[in-house]
């Protein structure tokens, strides 16, 4: 019993479809403006190792990690800027401190301790940064962090 | 003090979680205008999975640093829920007639990760002239 009132439901609103003149279509339309935007996302924290050496930090030594910074724009390709490197820590006085990049939209960059500008030719990459720095007297005993900053803009 | 050897355990961090993020747009806006004020609204994205403060601050254009005082921005802090977005209104003030003042807006975290590598930041380049 309860097949045939759900069969006959089924056919009553194939029947009522059916019975909708073909003149009474409608578009949709789903409008939306995309306006030029940019997220920088710091996606993977970098970690800094001490060298055999004792005279180098960086995230290019035996268990170091590079960082990645993820670039999400819309509208336009942005430019990246990155400042210069300074490095903190107990050590840090005499140091020299450089940043390298790379992305597979363009960025490349050897090891350098001025800034950086990327002109980006997309609107989604990833670019991976390592860093590193060098002190002739050694590294005391610390926490240590290399800072700079990242620019997203037109 | 010792110094660190190779045996040392690991010391040093480029970044710590959480890390850093920011969303701004739109990135460039000119308006023209006839008296002293120009008003710019810009909005800004928490890409984070939880509640963010951010700050916003003017400086010149063209990697000038110099903060700019001229500026009004509302709010010049605020607290955005996870992924939420919000209107930021941006005033030039003291136009001088006939001329064109460029700045820029950036937005960042209010109070950067301890040990972040890299401070995230977006900055919209903004420019306001007043007809003479």
């Amino acid at each position: 019993m309860r097949k045939l009132k759900l069969v006959s439901a089924l056919i009553s609103t194939t029947a009522i479809a059916y019975a909708a003149p073909a003149s009474a279509q409608t578009g949709i339309n789903l409008v939306g403006t995309v306006v030029n935007l940019c997220v920088l996302t710091l996606s993977t924290p970098g970690v800094l190792q001490i060298a055999s050496s004792g005279v180098e930090l960086g995230s290019a030594q035996t268990g170091g990690v590079a960082a990645a910074l993820t670039v999400v724009a819309t509208g336009a390709a942005p430019t990246i800027t990155f400042s210069a490197p300074s490095l903190s820590g107990p050590s840090s006085s005499g140091a020299t401190t450089q940043l390298a990049y790379a992305s597979t939209g363009g960025a490349s960059r050897a090891y350098d301790t001025t800034g950086y500008t990327y002109a980006m030719n997309r609107l989604l990459d990833t670019i991976t940064i390592n860093g590193r720095s060098t002190n002739a007297t050694g590294f005391s005993t610390g926490a240590y962090t290399i800072n700079a900053t990242a620019t997203c803009s037109q | 003090m010792k110094l660190c050897r190779a045996t040392c355990t690991a010391i040093a961090v480029m970044a710590a979680t959480p890390l850093g993020a920011v969303g701004l747009g739109p990135l460039e806006q000119k308006g023209v205008i006839d008296g002293p004020r120009e008003g710019f609204t810009l909005t800004l994205f928490n890409p984070y999975q939880e509640a963010t403060a951010f700050r916003m601050y003017a400086v010149g254009p063209d990697g000038d640093e110099t903060p700019q005082n001229r500026v009004t921005i509302l709010p010049e802090q605020t607290m955005l829920g996870a992924q939420q977005a919000r209107r930021l209104l941006i005033i030039a003030n003291d136009l001088q007639p006939g001329e064109t003042y460029n700045f820029r807006l950036c937005a960042e975290r209010a109070q950067p990760p301890a040990g972040a590598l890299i401070n995230a930041r977006v900055c919209s380049k903004l420019s306001a002239r007043r007809i003479g």
